[in-house]
């Protein structure tokens, strides 16, 4: 054991201020306490449904993943690829195509990336980094759960059942005439919608009412004021797509005359309606993201987080600026030049609080002790890629621009550095971060830093060459394309065959640590909020012994084991 | 259509978790209602109200659509809603208005004698509030009938013109109607006595205040023919003055998406009280646990209040 | 009799004060009685939900009274103002919000608040590119001109 630090201020006649004793399993954990499958599929737990809930969201990522791969090796070469395989003429390739990017698209986004850290991670989480013993209502929870399956049940059907090709924004009129499996697509994304829903109003009563003595809201882990503002995005946005998909189905069905024109309806009302949600959810999707990143820069660095009322408050902006912004999606729609006017000047504002973020991460990491775990590797490359992202945002928040680059490969690069290296690097980091406290196993930091980086060097060479290639024309959810493109789209090609070694082999390695991985103490990375202050796995009410409130970034009273590879807290006199 | 929002009711019954390790050690002297993941029923029932508000900032974020797609119509289209609302009868609406308003106070009053424990005092105020319910959407029931036997559906289906063949018949149908009303010395004037035991006078036990159906039809078929009628009989709508616009079924589509998902929550909401009345019977309702009855009545006042907004907007406002 | 059957309105506005009398004669009902406070939560008195309900039945007739009379734009802003008057006392007595703690209330607005954000941008932005709109046959608004708008 190492010896206590000397400073001036303790006595040295004074006995050595206690070492709190190693947090040690002394009984069945969450994991083993019952085993039955009954017991797991009706569990009020929230750290059982994370689990449940971070299996499902893999699973359909793994599907969505494959469905890119497929798309990525299509465009390999102008000619048809793969789709001979599945069609005939040229026309049932093309429509092979659209049902691709569509079902890719309404996978990733409504099945993966908005419930991926809030459910997944939050839901394990949440409860522990506020001492409690579970979320506000935990057979609510087990409900959204349930509905994210029947919503991943649906498009499942969709995928085995004609697929969709009106790409996942669903615009009218084609969405109203598509004869592919639209209706069933539709029913699934309310069912997701309302599994938001209540997850979002779960965390909110949560975070408000459960929170222990002594955590004041400027006390909280950062993670948390960012799932609560993701989560009153949540409650707020997600109804109005769910009464747009009503009333899409109502189109198709009755002929309302609401989007489609041939009706008597308006194209570019159904873009307000699914823009006025889909904004927010695109924040939704980054916002706890950026919580994590919070956390493991803190973390990894051994620092205090620097600026965190301004973080804190940020997550806050963004949540209400996310609602004022959804017409820069429609520049080139039809929209009226006053509306382009003002979202366009919202937007430039709305990217200021997440820059506030980047520089606070960096700023903390500055004279921080860091080490460079697989976690800690993730939240830099999220600041990478992050900036990358948001400041193409930028260019396409400008009118002039985005008239050029709309529906352009431009649009496709920026989302997917903000989505996919941002949000699903973050989400990843964070696994890894939390992935001993979940499984009480430790992974191999070797192989997860190769993967990281496979996954960086990947992303970045899938992704950079369809910025050049947007900005010199080339179209979006094009099947085909100009011969002068065929080498970006190689490039991106073989940076997309990258990646996908990077995730098999993020695959492998955590299946093979909860194989034989090493058994992980209680706090393996050295953090100060309350989750670990509890075993690896915690038992089934989180806590043995529910601690005081802690500041989660005061990282003083931390101290190394090499032994044990557990970091012990050492109580000043 | 799939997955309707359930209210989300208080889940702090206990008693029931499969992985509920240890029990329930009952030296901490807390309510058989408390959840073990709260530390008092204050705490609970806070927690139980917040999400409640949190839920019906969706419903409302929900019908906010549909409010878009009237204001949005309307402001496009200001000559389809003078059009149209010809066709609402504001004395129906106004009578679901009173309906609600009343259940509002009767669900108001469940909660206090929930509040109270008396039992059957619960029982009667939810049952009060559901034949509310039941007579609101009774009304529903005979305003959607008279559309569809009129032809006005929402939509492709819309087929007004097919049905009514032309506007002098129905000119024609009017002018008749009015002078029923107003021709005195008619036996049918009787018609509006609804006392049943009268005998030798045209006996609609079904009707509703006169000025809310016509008698017209009954002046012309013979009104002593029948002695028992045999159901409700409704006015044809007042003409709307000008012609026919292009995208008439818009308005109608417009009437059924907002009156039909409102009935649909009221229907929900029907269904909730039945399941309170269940919990109420069972005795568990008193001073220390009301919180379903008290998050039943959030539900039921937002069903409420959405119509209150509805009523003026598609009935008296053209 | 008959009138006050033939008339909706009047129909309303005895309903209003039948409540009124009710609330009377519950007052005088429960003068002697003590109402008990719960352990948390507050209790309405009934007199207090009877006299709301008068005045929201007052309100309901006003407003339908006021329908009939043609005040060009300004129906609108009646109806709705009087509906807001109904809505906000449903939700301060009926639904509590006057004792509860002032989150719910705030969340509450908040909806409406962003409802109206959504409402307003769509708004004002179909009232701007709709005359620009080509003459189809499901439009009221017929275009001089194929496509005179710029941009």
């Amino acid at each position: 054991m190492s010896q206590p630090p000397m400073d001036a201020h303790s006595d040295p006649q004074a006995l050595a201020p206690p070492v709190a004793a190693p947090v040690e399993a002394t009984g069945p954990s969450y994991l083993t306490v019952t085993k039955t499958i009954s017991s797991w599929a009706f569990t009020l737990d929230h750290k059982r449904i994370g689990v449940m809930y971070l299996i499902g969201v893999l699973f359909m990522f793994l599907i969505g993943g494959v469905i890119a791969m497929l798309i990525r090796t299509e465009l390999f070469s102008p000619l048809a690829l793969i789709t001979p395989l599945f069609a005939d003429t040229v026309e049932a390739q093309a429509d092979m195509y659209n049902k691709w990017f569509t079902t890719h698209g309404a996978i990733m986004v409504f099945l993966v990336i908005i419930p991926g850290v809030p459910a997944a991670l939050g839901n394990f989480v949440l409860p522990l980094l506020l001492g409690a013993k579970d979320v506000a209502f935990p057979k609510l929870n087990l409900g959204s759960f349930y509905l994210w399956l029947t919503g991943a049940v649906f498009f499942l059907y969709v995928l085995f059942t004609g697929g969709l090709d009106t790409g996942w924004t669903f615009y009218t009129p084609y969405s109203a005439e598509s004869g592919t499996a639209v209706i069933p697509a539709l029913m699934g994304v309310f069912v997701l919608g309302f599994s938001s829903i209540f997850t979002g109003l779960n965390f909110i009563v949560t975070i408000h009412k459960m929170r222990p003595p002594g955590m004041t809201w400027f006390k909280m882990p950062l993670f948390l004021w960012a799932t609560y503002a993701t989560a009153v995005m949540q409650v707020l946005a997600t109804p109005v797509i769910g009464i747009t998909v009503l009333l899409l189905i109502l189109e198709r069905t009755l002929g309302i005359g609401i989007f489609d024109p041939r009706n008597g309806g308006d194209p570019v009302l159904f873009q307000h309606f699914f823009w006025f949600y889909s904004h927010p959810a695109v924040y939704i999707m980054i916002v706890p993201p950026m919580g994590i990143v919070s956390e493991l820069i803190a973390v990894h660095s051994h620092k205090r987080i620097f600026g965190y009322t301004y973080i804190a408050f940020s997550s806050v902006a963004i949540a209400i600026f996310s609602f004022l912004v959804w017409g820069h999606h429609m520049f080139t729609s039809g929209q009226s030049t006053t509306m382009n006017i003002i979202f366009s000047g919202i937007t430039f504002t709305v990217g200021l609080p997440s820059a506030i973020k980047i520089f606070n991460w960096i700023a903390t990491m500055y004279k921080g002790a860091i080490t460079l775990n697989t976690a800690m590797l993730y939240g830099i490359s999220f600041i990478f890629l992050f900036t990358i992202g948001g400041l193409t945002g930028l260019f396409l928040a400008v009118l002039s621009i985005d008239t050029h680059l709309h529906d352009t490969y431009f649009v496709v690069a920026h989302f997917h550095y903000v989505m996919m290296g941002s949000g699903l690097v973050a989400f990843i980091g964070g696994l890894h971060h939390w992935w001993p406290k979940m499984t009480g196993k430790m992974f191999s930091e070797y192989w997860g830093r190769i993967a990281c980086g496979l996954v960086f060097v990947g992303f970045n060479i899938t992704f950079i060459p369809q910025f050049v290639m947007g900005s010199l024309g080339m179209p979006r959810r094009y099947y085909t394309y100009a011969d002068k493109f065929e080498g970006y789209h190689q490039l991106s090609t073989m940076g997309s065959y990258i990646m996908a070694v990077g995730f098999f082999l993020i695959a492998y390695y955590l299946i093979q640590s909860l194989v034989s991985g090493k058994k992980a103490p209680a706090n393996p990375w050295g953090g100060n909020s309350l989750e670990w202050h509890t075993t690896s796995p915690p038992p089934l009410l989180n806590f043995h012994e529910v601690p005081d409130a802690t500041d989660p970034y005061d990282f003083e009273n931390l101290e190394y084991d090499p032994v044990t590879g557990n970091y012990e807290t050492i109580k000043s006199a | 259509m799939s997955g309707d929002a359930q209210p989300q009711e208080a889940n702090q019954q206990t008693g029931h978790d499969d992985d509920h390790a240890g029990g329930h050690e009952d030296g901490h002297g807390h309510s058989p209602y408390q959840a073990h993941h709260f530390d008092t029923m204050k705490q609970q029932f806070e927690a139980g109200k917040l999400g409640m508000w949190l839920f019906l900032a969706t419903e409302v974020l929900l019908f906010g659509g549909l409010f878009c797609f009237y204001v949005v119509t309307k402001s496009n289209n200001p000559e389809l809603f003078k059009w149209g609302h010809h066709f609402l009868d504001k004395r129906w609406g106004a009578t679901n208005t009173m309906v609600l308003l009343f259940s509002s106070l009767t669900m108001a009053l469940a909660v206090r004698e929930a509040q109270l424990g008396r039992k059957k005092r619960i029982l009667f105020f939810l049952g009060m509030t559901f034949l509310c319910g039941g007579a609101f959407m009774g009304i529903k029931y005979i305003e959607y009938s008279k559309k569809f036997h009129e032809g006005l559906f929402p939509g492709q289906y819309f087929v007004y013109e097919n049905i009514i063949d032309s506007e002098e018949a129905r000119v024609h149908q009017q002018e008749e109607d009015l002078l029923a009303h107003t021709d005195l010395d008619l036996p049918v004037a009787s018609v509006v006595i609804t006392d049943p035991k009268t005998r030798g006078q045209v006996l609609q036990p079904g009707l509703p205040p006169s000025g809310l159906s016509s008698s017209a039809r009954e002046i012309e078929h013979g009104a002593d023919d029948e002695v028992h009628t045999p159901g409700l009989v409704i006015a044809p709508s007042h003409l709307p003055p000008g012609p026919r616009p292009a995208n008439a079924h818009v308005f109608f589509s417009i009437y059924f998406c907002l009156t039909g998902l409102h009935g649909i929550h009221v229907l929900i909401g029907m269904a909730v009280m039945v399941w309170l009345a269940v919990l109420a019977w069972q005795g568990r309702f008193g001073p220390g646990y009301f919180t379903p009855v008290d998050l039943g009545g959030l539900y039921w006042h937002l069903v409420d209040l959405i119509w209150i907004y509805l009523f003026p907007l598609l009935y008296l406002v053209e | 009799m008959e009138t006050i059957l033939n008339n909706v309105d009047l129909l309303i506005l005895s309903s209003a004060f039948l409540s009124l009398i009710a609330t009377g004669v519950v007052f005088n009902i429960m003068r002697k009685e003590v109402t008990p406070h719960p352990e948390f939560g507050h209790m309405t008195g009934p007199t207090l939900l009877l006299v709301i309900l008068t005045m929201l039945l007052f309100l309901t007739w006003l407003t339908v009274a006021v329908s009939y009379l043609d005040l060009g734009g300004l129906n609108v802003v009646v109806a709705m103002g009087v509906a807001t008057i109904k809505g906000s006392l449903v939700a301060l007595y009926f639904m509590h919000l006057r004792w509860d703690r002032p989150y719910n209330a705030i969340i509450f607005v908040a909806s409406l608040l962003f409802l109206g954000v959504f409402l307003g941008f769509a708004l004002l932005d179909t009232a701007e590119y709709n005359p620009s709109l080509i003459d189809d046959p499901f439009l009221k608004i017929p275009v001089e001109q194929y496509g005179t708008e710029q941009g």
